[in-house]
């Protein structure tokens, strides 16, 4: 069952240059209960998208979409309230750089408080009668942050966020963000950041979240990677526009999309088939600016395989769940094309 | 911290000894014959200087032959009554207006909001006293207009606050003298709070914009907070550094101000008493304001910056003063 | 919200706030100035007199403001001899001194305080003669060393005045505001605490108020006298707080912080006439405004240029812009009031031509830039200088005369005139007595310097005889005739220019009643009650 179903999102950014479509058309479907990478480079949209999840965009964009389904809800339809409550229970949010997103002067134990589900009246009066002692808010917090892997709980808890190091903070925040049991977190580059044994660190936290809760996860990231390791399935994103989908065998064993190979390639691996001072592989150019986005496919001027029918919007291709966005795919010998699309 | 006090203490000493030079200099022109062994080098001079104002002997007045230290303090407190209670009336009016610029960007309420502080900016504020004397004559209030009290009451100088000298006094006039203290102080107050307000809206609004647009704000709103709880659980404790911050550079324009606007209501504050020290030609008040003065102010940035300390977590960990 | 609320507590605080005018038992008056002493012998100014001659002091005899009749004050009755040439006075009894916190009176009034309050005038031998005398000032001296020869004690109640020889003047100069009364037992105790200075400014008196202190932000304060001996007096504490700036000073009038005030902004008198809370009294006074020609210079020296620039002014319109309605146009020096006015004087003409052509006939240089002389402050004569020297500055430019304006702060005026470095100077004369010798002998014997009044200069033996003679002339329709000669003799030589005759203003709220103002002695709050306000 998809958790979060997004078909042909758009969003529109007013500017003074006019309406930038930011980003195209774009497609994700997220498995439940699965880890989802969504990788693309820096300015492709990633963030973006995951705002406009959560709304929250600014007034000036315009959101579309066909479809944005969480679960059973409509997300477009619903009022501002209800996103908020949302947005505290099913939906939790982790940053890059965590400890700038943590109040600077508040101590731990306070902010972690603060996302606490209250506890009610109801359950007050109930626990009186069955005599279940409640946990005290001190216990709870205490479990959420051994659960995230914060073993000197009373230090940390009394510090403040300016005296912690980032992958404490990130832990904390990570903690905030189960506090509740969302059925979605959305990691936005959690570890860009960081130095390699916290990075680990936050990445086994998050499979281990994964794993023993089944709180699906989805994963934003510029590494490729980085993430490659840990993810069920990536969608790759490209200014703006999702370029390739599927489960993480499919796409590293038969990556279709040009952009797709030009990121595996850029994958390092430690063999002696690279030499001393060879130059490593990129995608001739760069990114398109905001305001000289193509037309069309926007690797375009990039691509190795482009001919005149890129300018057109390519239709994405499904090949049992390998979803791609190509005029010109590599398509294997028993591959067909099947442009079925599910509704 | 400790460090952090440590270097603030250190130029607290030079800036000290600086002014204490300053007002050495002025002293010596000022009274060539009343400082003894004018033979002496200056700096066994200064030594002797220092030692003079270290054990509270600042020289006596040439008009009434009292010390100059009380009168000068005396001056100076009654001044601080009227920043202090400008102050007061300013953030009460200044800051829930600040805070609401600040929330609406570019919204009407805004623009309004600005209007007014703009406009506070541009007028003098001598020009502003001497319109609110005839102001109360024009829509019929009964406010008085000169004088820090009215000459029926006589107080005797305790502490110089006037305020707190006519709680001393109420068994002569029971709280009369109070209330009376306090409607001369209504006037002189409101045209210095102008001022006042102008700044801490200015500030505020800046500072609220900032904090809006930061990273654990986005957070709070990721975390499903409403925008008032937001507001009032993260955002104002956070906004409130920076301006204090900024208020304190504007202390010595206050006070500057609230002289002006002391000459023109005729209050008793060290405005007055310098202009007229010069005018009787009693120029040893002149060293002495700058001690006062400027000590005072001194001072005041010390305890800003303990005050800021305290409040704001991330100051505690910069070492160096800005 | 807070806002509010906090607001609110404010009004309501601002509510508690009780205006001084409505305290009855408390009188707030504002002066102008501050006084130079308080004692009215030796300091002149209207301010002192404002504060001390009724408030303070009593005197002999004194004038009643209605009939204008001597009538007794410390002295009961009193008679003359024969030959005119001796008064012996009987005094009252149980009359006592202020007692303050600086003095304690053992004694009843007697005629010594009598002897000493008019020997340290006189004597010149007097332990206090010249304690506090900053000048040899002209009045100090003028009324007593050409009149009074002698005064002896016949008992302790009972004082003859010897004079020089018989004068008709002497009750107008003891009721003059130099007559007042000292304590001769305070005037002891201090000699021997070896502060006599202290005599004239911790004052001590048999009048309705005693003095309590003075603040040097120039507040006084006055307590009544519990045993003045003309009954206590219904306002306890009397006030004078000081406001230089007269705007301000209605501006209080109006919010309650002064219940009487004086010398109003000529340009406000139209608006305080209209304004139902406050009364306006005036009085005309002897002071004049006036604009000298410095007699010894050229082309002063000529009376016909005098005359010719004389007929170049427009009066009218100086008094108007410049005084409003606070003085009037006058065309002789002496007042109206005064018994010695010449009716019969020529009346000032507004004529340029004619005093273009007279200047043309008299070889006046045109190039020559005169300049005119005046003083930066206002005064009791005239509420702006500058303004009128700029009126006279365009009517001279009218008859083709360039002139420059000078306006200096006093001392350096003093330090001009006296150089005698200026062709013409606006000034006046502010009179306190009553003779018409103490106008017209500052302004014109030989004896008085520039800075005593003579800005003129002026110096002729006719002119000095006929002062010096009338003085004496104990024939009062010979004085009267004289005078007329003196004042035909002003008008052809014209070493002056009268501009106008100055009225004293005084504005009070509506609730005091029983005020005083007398042109020569000041205020008297003696008799002045509140009436509760509705």
């Amino acid at each position: 069952m998809a958790l979060l179903d997004i078909r042909n999102l758009s969003i529109d950014i007013s500017t003074a240059q006019g309406k930038v479509r930011v980003i195209d058309k774009a497609s994700l479907t997220i498995v439940d209960g699965s880890i989802h990478g969504l990788v693309g480079e820096s300015g492709s949209g990633k963030s973006l998208i995951a705002k406009a999840i959560l709304g929250l965009h600014n007034a000036n964009w315009t959101v579309t979409a066909d479809r944005m389904f969480l679960g059973a809800t409509d997300l477009t339809k619903l009022s501002a309230n209800d996103r908020r409550k949302i947005m505290g229970k099913e939906i939790a949010m982790i940053f890059q750089h965590p400890r700038s997103y943590l109040d600077p002067s508040k101590k731990i134990f306070s902010q972690i408080k603060e996302v606490l589900p209250t506890t009610s009246v109801k359950k007050l009066f109930l626990s009186k009668i069955k005599r279940v002692p409640e946990q005290s808010t001190q216990q709870r917090i205490k479990e959420l942050l051994h659960k995230v892997g914060i073993q000197n709980d009373q230090t940390v808890l009394a510090s403040y966020p300016h005296e912690l190091s980032e992958g404490i903070c990130q832990k904390v925040m990570i903690a905030m963000a189960i506090a509740n049991n969302p059925s979605l977190i959305i990691a936005d580059e959690p570890t860009t950041a960081m130095e390699a044994v916290t990075r680990a660190q936050i990445f086994r936290l998050l499979y281990k979240l994964n794993q023993l809760h089944s709180t699906t996860i989805l994963l934003l990231s510029n590494n490729f990677g980085s993430i490659s390791n840990l993810s069920d399935y990536i969608t790759l994103i490209y200014s703006g526009q999702t370029v390739e989908s599927g489960s993480y065998k499919q796409i590293i064993n038969s990556p279709m999309h040009p952009y797709t190979e030009a990121m595996i390639k850029t994958i390092l691996e430690f063999d002696e088939s690279i030499s001393h001072k060879s130059q490593l592989y990129t995608l001739p150019g760069n990114i398109p600016s905001a305001n000289q986005l193509p037309i069309g496919c926007r690797l375009g001027p990039r691509c190795p395989r482009a001919q005149r029918s890129c300018v057109t919007n390519p239709e994405p291709l499904n090949f049992k769940g390998h979803v791609i966005s190509c005029h010109f795919p590599t398509l294997d010998e028993n591959q067909h094309a099947n442009t079925s699309q599910r509704k | 911290m400790l460090n952090y006090l440590f270097r603030r203490l250190n130029l607290l000493f030079i800036t000290a000894f600086i002014l204490s030079v300053i007002a050495f200099i002025l002293t010596y022109w000022s009274s060539k014959n009343t400082l003894a062994d004018a033979d002496a080098g200056y700096i066994i001079q200064y030594v002797k200087y220092m030692s003079a104002i270290l054990q509270g002997e600042w020289g006596l007045s040439s008009i009434d032959q009292q010390p100059m230290l009380i009168k000068g303090l005396t001056a100076f407190a009654s001044t601080l009554e009227l920043c202090f209670i400008a102050f007061i009336t300013a953030n009460i009016i200044a800051i829930p207006l600040g805070i609401f610029a600040g929330l609406n960007r570019n919204s009407l309420l805004d623009y309004l909001i600005m209007t007014i502080a703009l406009i506070g900016l541009a007028l003098p504020v001598f020009w502003l006293a001497v319109i609110t004397t005839m102001l109360p004559r024009l829509l019929g209030i009964p406010l008085p207009i000169d004088g820090g009290i009215s000459p029926v009451f006589e107080i005797p100088v305790v502490s110089g606050f006037i305020l707190l000298d006519t709680l001393l006094a109420a068994d002569t006039y029971q709280l009369d003298a109070f209330f009376n203290r306090l409607a001369h102080l209504i006037l002189p107050s409101s045209v210095l709070s102008l001022f006042l307000i102008t700044e801490i809206i200015r500030l505020t609004r800046h500072s609220i914009t900032m904090v809006m647009k930061s990273n654990y704000v986005k957070a709070a709103y990721a975390k499903g907070l409403s925008r008032k709880e937001i507001v009032f659980r993260h955002v104002l404790k956070n906004a409130l550094p920076p301006i204090i911050h900024q208020l304190r550079l504007q202390l010595s324009t206050i006070i500057s101000f609230a002289m002006v606007i002391e000459i023109v209501f005729s209050l008793q504050g060290s405005g007055v008493w310098l202009l007229s020290s010069i005018k009787e030609g009693d120029y040893l008040a002149l060293p002495t304001a700058i001690l006062i003065i400027s000590g005072f102010i001194l001072l005041s940035s010390i305890f800003i910056d303990i005050l800021l300390m305290i409040i704001s977590p991330i100051k505690r960990k910069s070492l160096y003063v800005d | 919200m807070r806002f509010l609320f906090a607001f609110t507590i404010t009004l309501l605080l601002s509510g508690c706030y009780k205006n001084e005018s409505t305290l009855t038992d408390s009188l707030i008056y504002c002066p102008e100035n501050t006084p130079q002493s308080f004692n009215p012998q030796i300091s002149h100014d209207i301010s002192t007199l404002d504060a001390t001659t009724h408030q303070l002091y009593n005197r002999l005899v004194k004038i009643d403001p209605i009939t204008k009749q001597f009538i007794p004050d410390l002295a009961t009755h009193w008679q003359q001899n024969d030959n005119k040439s001796s008064y012996t006075f009987f005094l009252r009894k149980d009359v006592n001194f202020h007692q303050t916190d600086y003095f304690t009176p053992t004694r009843f009034f007697n005629a010594d305080d009598v002897i000493f309050s008019f020997q340290r005038m006189l004597d010149k031998d007097h332990p206090f003669h010249s304690v506090n005398r900053v000048t040899d000032s002209y009045f100090f001296n003028h009324p007593f060393t050409n009149l009074v020869a002698d005064i002896i004690k016949i008992d302790d109640y009972t004082v003859k005045f010897i004079l020089n020889k018989a004068d008709v003047t002497l009750l107008a100069n003891l009721a003059a505001h130099y007559g007042v009364i000292h304590s001769e037992q305070y005037a002891q105790n201090l000699l021997s605490k070896g502060h006599p200075e202290r005599i004239d400014f911790y004052p001590i008196g048999t009048g309705p108020y005693k003095f309590k202190n003075y603040e040097i932000k120039g507040i006084t304060r006055y307590l009544s006298h519990p045993q003045y001996w003309g009954g206590r007096p219904t306002i306890t504490n009397l006030i004078f707080d000081v406001t230089p700036n007269n705007t301000k000073r209605y501006a209080k009038l109006l919010s309650g912080e002064c219940d009487i005030m004086t010398y109003p902004a000529p340009s406000q008198l139209n608006t305080m006439s209209v304004n139902p809370s406050v009364v306006l009294s005036s009085i005309p006074t002897a002071n004049v405004a006036l604009w000298s020609f410095n007699s010894v210079k050229k082309p002063f020296k000529q009376k016909e240029i005098r005359q010719a620039l004389s007929y170049a002014i427009d009066q009218k319109t100086i008094v108007n812009a410049v005084f409003f309605k606070s003085a009037t146009a006058t065309d002789t020096l002496l007042a109206k009031q005064s018994w010695a006015y010449n009716p019969r004087s020529a009346e000032l003409q507004y004529t340029p031509q004619l005093a273009l052509q007279m200047l043309k006939e008299n070889g006046f240089d045109f190039n020559n830039i005169i300049t005119i002389l005046t003083p930066i402050d206002h005064s009791v004569f005239n509420p702006n200088s500058h303004k009128t020297a700029e009126l006279i500055q365009a009517n001279l430019f009218d008859i083709g005369v360039s002139s420059e304006i000078i306006s200096l702060p006093h001392s350096e005026l003093e330090m001009r005139l006296a150089s005698g470095n200026y062709d013409t100077y606006l000034t006046g004369i502010d009179v306190h007595i009553k003779d018409p010798d103490s106008l017209f002998r500052p302004l014109l014997s030989c004896d008085a310097t520039i800075l005593e009044g003579n800005s003129s200069q002026w110096c002729s033996p006719e002119v000095q005889d006929l002062l010096d003679s009338t003085l004496l002339e104990p024939n009062f329709i010979k004085r009267i005739k004289n005078y007329y000669q003196l004042q035909d003799i002003v008008q052809q030589e014209r070493p002056y220019y009268p501009i106008a005759h100055v009225l004293r203003f005084d504005a009070f709220n509506q609730n005091i009643s029983g005020l005083h103002v007398n042109a020569l002695t000041g205020i008297d709050f003696q008799n002045v009650r509140k009436i509760e306000a509705q």
